[in-house]
């Protein structure tokens, strides 16, 4: 399953949870994968999309054209293994040494750089990867048939040093356009589907049950949901420790504040030991400047005391200056009448009027004097200096009452703060006393004693006031001081807690999702192993035939975190047995039960998988189950199967499972060759044919061989018809084995074929004759027999004859 | 069939030399069919040394099984000769026959059989003897 389908699917089971929406974003855009998550939990408003993550690019339904390996390990000379691109098994045949191996690895350097087989090895056994004949040119040259793709994909590595990694990989199609693997997602899929399983790929279930859960995991196409829960778990973590961590710091922060009787401290104190935590109060403690706090502590005393209103000695002085000054003006006014000056002037202007009017003539007032002209001119002066003097009074008085409510204003009435207790034992009591006196003058009227009391008692207040208020500057200065780094750290504090608040709600809905994807996790692991399970259990059943070992269904065992471990239940005669327990060949039996399903995965671009031995440490009665396994397992799969006996391919012959079995052999220096090797009785009747036509043997020489070959097919056609014969009457794979090794002469074999006992010789000629309906098949079989060097017959004769022979005895138990 | 009779016939250099070209040549006529028949050539040639041997020293042993025959070598190969040849012989016959779940002998196997054949034909049949 891709990403993207997973991504699909975990959208469709979000819509129908109750989680909320922030929550079901979450959980969608872990699964999305880290960058989508972390754009999502700094803004939750963007659209989440499913990562583009090659798979549309993907090449898909890869099978295997053909491997062409050259100078790399047991294959000198260029040799090429070709396949028949499409479902089917093809058995690749070959002793140990023949080379076959070398195909295998060259496949699977080609695509990956490495083999397992090789990374297990010490590294000189490294170093010899170069074949010892012909090694110079190194190169491993794989092509595929690509679904939907005419052309061949190519796929060439190429040796240029000492080492196994000195190497270029060149990937093309076959019109050599360039083609970049990594980018079509193969990697990662060669990583999770191994289509390649080596002998030591099948032993890895071993003593590990949780190396075949790893290997698994990629198949069940869930490492997006298994990602995203480690997402969410890292981001829930970060989250709760943002959420978390105010409250982790309070304790701290508490023994801080307890370090100073701050009145500050104590509000903070108050509002953070209540529930909830009173933060409100904690800002206007820190909103509030060094200015009053509660009226009765002592930051509140030392802060009056410190802003006491002391007189400004300039102001004071000028005040003085001024009440003299205004004194002296009054003085030199005394005695002056501004109402009568006021009243004769307004009585002379009166007679201007009265002048004006009447013209000259007699005083109306005295009559004695007259008005005219001159007493005019005369009086107008008069009436201008006795209103200057009106005014000039006027002003003078005013100004002096000005100066004195002057001076009076610059008398501070004795503060509060000096009569109450002083703290930190500051001695009030002189400038109390000195303040009383300073106060008293607001009772003097008389400008010139008010002016000398200002003066003289201005230094006595200022020295002992400015005394005073200069010590609580200090001491406030201190308290300052020490409160200003506890206020910076109540400042980060309350950052955390701000934090913390806008974290909360992304806590809570990242931990539901966590919580909803671990469970969707386990559940999509359980619904996709199931398949897998059940065809492991299906394959085992085929593999175990005699065994006394029981598969249970495998499972992920444990829970949660640890749910890495595959459980696979194995019982021993019914009772629960171990892993370890198994033998060689269950062992690998088991391993094939795993890696077959998931090499063979739906999803898997890969539509071939090669598998090197898996017969070899397997019993007799087993390879007729891995034949019928391999044969399933090829109807939609390209099985490519190398082993080094002819266990396997003589099972899927007797099983009549139509297989393409190729024989490789290796000859001196190296040079591969691969025959299709299609059935031995038709290949030892080939070989005849060959032999009698060849220019290479003297007459002699060939006519021994050819009887040789023809004896060969009628024996093989002998023991396939044993083993049949012997098969349907429910004799023991092993017992037929033994019987046939007991057949030493032809004519044993041919009796353990007709008889199923090598022993009835003396029926055998006469049996003959009666389904040959004539003497041809008798007169063959003796012009073949072992013994009788030199057949006197034509050679194509006896050779029609031998095919005609093996065709009678292979009948008699295909009826 | 080349007409032949007599000692000539029954000469087993011919087979091993062609067994040792198979061994080295690959040629399209041979592919796939060489190990079986290099076999069968290596072994038709020590059949045919020992044969020699007994014509030239007891005639009556010819009518014995093959077995027998290569087991009484004793006497020109000593104990030890004679059972590397009953050993060799009969890993050649396996190598021909169709045995249960046996593959074509590989190239090593073939060469140090043929060196064995070679080295047994010439103790068998040492020049002062011939003719």
């Amino acid at each position: 399953m891709s990403g993207d389908s997973l991504f699909q699917l975990v959208r469709a089971r979000l819509e129908a949870s109750d989680l909320t929406e922030d929550a079901q974003r979450f959980a969608l855009a872990a699964v999305a994968g880290e960058p989508v998550l972390n754009q999502v939990l700094a803004s939750p408003v963007e659209p989440i999309a499913a990562r583009a993550d090659g798979t549309d690019t993907m090449l898909r339904d890869v099978w295997l054209r053909s491997i062409t390996v050259k100078g790399f390990r047991g294959i000198g000379p260029t040799s090429t293994l070709a396949v028949e691109p499409g479902p089917g098994l093809t058995l690749v045949v070959g002793r140990n040494g023949s080379g076959k191996s070398s195909f295998a690895e060259g496949i699977e350097v080609a695509l990956t750089g490495c083999s397992e087989r090789l990374k297990s090895k010490t590294a000189e056994w490294q170093k010899q990867w170069r074949n010892v004949h012909d090694g110079a040119d190194a190169e491993v040259t794989v092509s595929f048939q690509v679904d939907s793709e005419s052309r061949s994909l190519i796929v060439r590595r190429s040796w240029n040093g000492r080492s196994i990694d000195d190497a270029v990989s060149a990937v093309y199609w076959d019109d050599h356009e360039k083609c970049d693997l990594p980018e079509r997602g193969w990697s990662a899929a060669l990583e999770q589907y191994r289509p390649f399983l080596s002998y030591d790929d099948l032993g890895k279930v071993s003593d590990k049950p949780s190396v075949g859960f790893d290997l698994l995991v990629g198949v069940l196409g869930l490492e997006a949901i298994t990602r995203a829960q480690d997402l969410l778990t890292s981001a829930c973590s970060d989250l709760g420790k943002t959420v978390a961590e105010p409250r982790e710091a309070l304790p701290a922060l508490i023994t801080m504040l307890r370090t100073t009787d701050d009145d500050r401290a104590r509000r903070v104190m108050h509002a953070l030991a209540s529930d909830p935590l009173d933060i409100a109060e904690v800002r206007s403690v820190l909103a509030e400047t060094p200015a009053p706090g509660g009226s009765g502590s002592r930051r509140a005393m030392l802060s009056r005391l410190a802003s006491l209103p002391l007189p400004d000695t300039e102001k004071v002085a000028a005040t003085c200056a001024m009440l003299r000054a205004a004194a002296t003006a009054v003085e030199a006014v005394r005695g002056t009448d501004t109402d009568e000056a006021a009243r004769l002037a307004d009585l002379l202007e009166a007679a201007f009027t009265h002048h004006a009017a009447h013209g000259d003539g007699p005083c109306p007032v005295c009559r004695q004097g007259i008005l005219d002209a001159v007493w005019q001119e005369r009086t107008a002066d008069e009436v201008g200096r006795l209103r200057q003097r009106a005014a000039d009074a006027i002003a003078a008085r005013s100004r002096l009452a000005r100066a004195i409510r002057e001076a009076r204003d610059l008398i501070h009435p004795v503060p509060a703060a000096l009569s109450g207790t002083a703290p930190d034992g500051v001695d009030l009591s002189k400038a109390t006393s000195a303040w009383r006196d300073w106060d008293a003058l607001t009772r003097e009227s008389d400008a010139l004693v008010l002016a000398d009391g200002l003066e003289h008692l201005e230094p006595v207040l200022t020295e002992s006031a400015g005394d005073i208020r200069d010590r609580a500057v200090k001491l406030l200065q201190n308290i300052e001081d020490v409160w200003r780094p506890i206020a910076g750290r109540l400042q980060v504090w309350m950052d955390l807690h701000k934090r913390a608040q806008a974290a909360q709600s992304h806590y809570r809905d990242v931990s539901s999702a966590l919580t909803w994807t671990k469970t969707q996790a386990e559940q999509l692991r359980d619904e996709r192993l199931a398949p897998f399970s059940e065809q492991s259990a299906r394959i085992w059943a085929e593999l175990r035939q005699e065994s006394n070992v029981d598969l249970g269904p495998i499972a992920f065992a444990g829970s949660g975190r640890t749910r890495r471990k595959l459980a696979v239940p194995v019982r021993i005669d019914g009772t629960d047995g171990g892993v370890p327990m198994l033998s060689n060949g269950e062992l690998h039996a088991l391993g094939l039960s795993l890696f077959l399903p998931r090499s063979t995965a739906p999803d898997s671009p890969f539509r071939f998988v090669v598998i090197d031995d898996p017969v070899q440490a397997m019993d007799p009665s087993k390879v007729e189950g891995l034949a019928r396994v391999l044969y399933d397992a090829a109807t939609d799969r390209q099985v490519i199967v190398l082993t080094h006996d002819d266990r396997l391919a003589d099972a899927l012959r007797r099983l009549m499972l139509p297989t393409t079995i190729l024989e490789v052999t290796r000859r001196e220096g190296s040079q591969v060759e691969i025959v299709p090797n299609q059935d031995p009785v038709r290949r030892y009747l080939d070989d005849a044919r060959q032999i009698a036509r060849t220019t290479l043997l003297p007459d002699d020489l060939a006519a021994i061989t050819v009887a040789g070959c023809c004896r060969d097919a009628v024996e093989v056609a002998c023991q396939r018809t044993a083993r049949r014969r012997l098969h349907t009457e429910g004799v023991s794979v092993a017992e037929v084995d033994e019987r046939l090794v007991h057949a030493r002469t032809t004519m044993n074999r041919v009796a353990v074929a007709l008889f199923g006992e090598g022993r009835r010789t003396a029926q055998v000629m006469p049996t003959l004759n009666r389904l040959a309906d004539g003497r041809w098949a008798a007169d063959v079989l003796h012009e073949i027999r072992e013994g009788t060097h030199q057949p006197r017959g034509d050679l194509d004769h006896i050779i029609r004859d031998s095919e005609r022979l093996c065709d009678l005895i292979l009948a008699t138990s295909s009826s | 069939m080349v007409a032949s009779d007599g000692y000539a016939q029954q000469d087993p250099r011919p087979a091993l030399e062609h067994a040792d070209r198979m061994l080295r040549e690959a040629g399209p006529d041979t592919a796939g069919l060489w190990p079986r028949t290099t076999a069968r050539l290596m072994r038709l040639a020590l059949e045919r040394a020992t044969d020699l041997y007994w014509i030239r020293t007891r005639p009556e042993m010819i009518a014995c099984p093959t077995t027998i025959r290569l087991l009484m070598l004793e006497g020109a190969l000593g104990r030890a000769g004679a059972r590397r040849a009953f050993l060799v012989w009969s890993r050649l016959s396996d190598a021909t026959h169709p045995h249960p779940y046996e593959l074509a002998p590989t190239v090593g196997e073939l060469r140090r059989w043929h060196n064995d054949v070679t080295e047994l034909v010439k103790l068998l049949d040492p020049p002062t003897s011939v003719k």
